[in-house]
């Protein structure tokens, strides 16, 4: 028998369908609310501005101006209530946590756009580095 | 020992995470690895003057004493990890060598988890008993001490007043946890918040004697 490990099991937990964004990504997040005994989907959009890693505990923070109020919600990543992430703008961050755009207002909250997504920009960036350890081994 | 007649077990604390209801409500809980235990010993009335199963949970590689040797050879030989007792289950018959697993909680939704809670060490009143720290300045000088220990007119400390001292690694019981979920196939039990003691502590399971 195999050794029991929470964090096994966690990873257990993790939905399936995975959505593919990242920190600094300008996204329209899909949630499902209920009024009353209704059930509908609202849409939160923002930026990225945090992703929490954890496995069944991953979250991430979407902060958006709302009349000149600065907004953030806190989405569980796998929470059955989030239906959908949709990528609006792919960001250039040089950071994880964009902790810093709380302090700024106006035209300085925008983050530079990316032409890539962030899986091909990491696909871009990791042949090139593989290559290289290879050539130094031999 | 158990605290009602209902039926235990002994297992382990995985640690904590947290699980989506079906509503999408998020549940935090705690896993707990239980069973499966062997029964190493059957009390009877007759003999032993009461009931109880004597069980064991876990291996390990320490050499047993003579006395638990014996026992162990009883049922089958492996030492086990933790032994303690449990109450009977009703309308099941038990030998040593038995295995008794996650399953005996089948259909239980509410259970007690008594475990050895994590060690503070010798600690002061504002730590251990919340209380309020004095003033730092103005020539103050009790600023963590315990303040008044009661009354003149007893002309004693009455007992059970709150002093520091030596703080968790004792045995302490969280009662009427909610049962998420039990997976007899793994030995897990999926409880409703938290345990005592640090992931990996080794905790006892009862059923509940609430209902609700």
């Amino acid at each position: 028998m195999t050794k029991l490990l929470i964090s096994d099991l966690e990873k257990e937990l993790v939905r399936a369908k995975k959505f593919d964004f990242d920190v600094g990504d300008v996204v329209d997040v899909h949630c499902m609310i209920r009024e009353g005994d209704k059930e509908r989907v609202q849409i939160f959009s923002g930026t990225v501005i945090a992703r929490k890693r954890g496995a069944v505990r991953e979250a991430f923070t979407v902060r958006r101006i709302v009349s000149g109020e600065g907004v953030e919600r806190v989405f569980p990543m796998n929470s059955p209530r989030l239906v959908d992430v949709r990528v609006k703008r792919r960001g250039r961050v040089r950071r994880a946590k964009l902790y810093y755009l709380r302090d700024r207002v106006g035209k300085a909250v925008k983050v530079k756009e990316s032409r890539v997504g962030p899986k091909a920009a990491a696909a871009a960036r990791q042949p090139e580095t593989k290559a290289d350890l290879l050539h130094g081994e031999e | 020992m158990s605290q009602n007649r209902l039926p235990a077990l002994l297992g382990r604390k995985l640690g904590m995470t947290q699980v989506f209801a079906e509503n999408g409500d998020m549940v935090p809980v705690t896993m707990l690895e239980i069973g499966p235990c062997t029964v190493l010993q059957v009390k009877t009335v007759e003999r032993d003057g009461y009931a109880a199963w004597k069980v064991g949970f876990g291996t390990t590689r320490k050499k047993p004493t003579k006395a638990m040797a014996g026992v162990f050879a009883q049922a089958g030989g492996a030492a086990a990890r933790i032994v303690g007792e449990v109450p009977p289950i009703e309308g099941r018959e038990v030998k040593a060598g038995d295995q008794l697993t996650v399953a005996v909680f089948e259909g239980v939704a509410r259970i007690n988890v008594a475990g050895t809670s994590k060690g503070r060490g010798f600690s002061g009143t504002i730590r251990r008993h919340n209380f309020s720290s004095g003033p730092r300045a103005h020539g103050s000088k009790n600023v963590r001490e315990i303040g008044s220990a009661g009354s003149v007119f007893n002309a004693r400390v009455l007992p059970g007043k709150p002093m520091p001292g030596q703080w968790g690694n004792c045995r302490a019981t969280v009662q009427n946890l909610g049962v998420v979920k039990i997976d007899p196939a793994r030995n897990l039990l999926v409880v409703r918040g938290a345990v005592p003691g640090p992931p990996g502590g080794y905790v006892v399971v009862q059923e509940s004697t609430y209902k609700r």
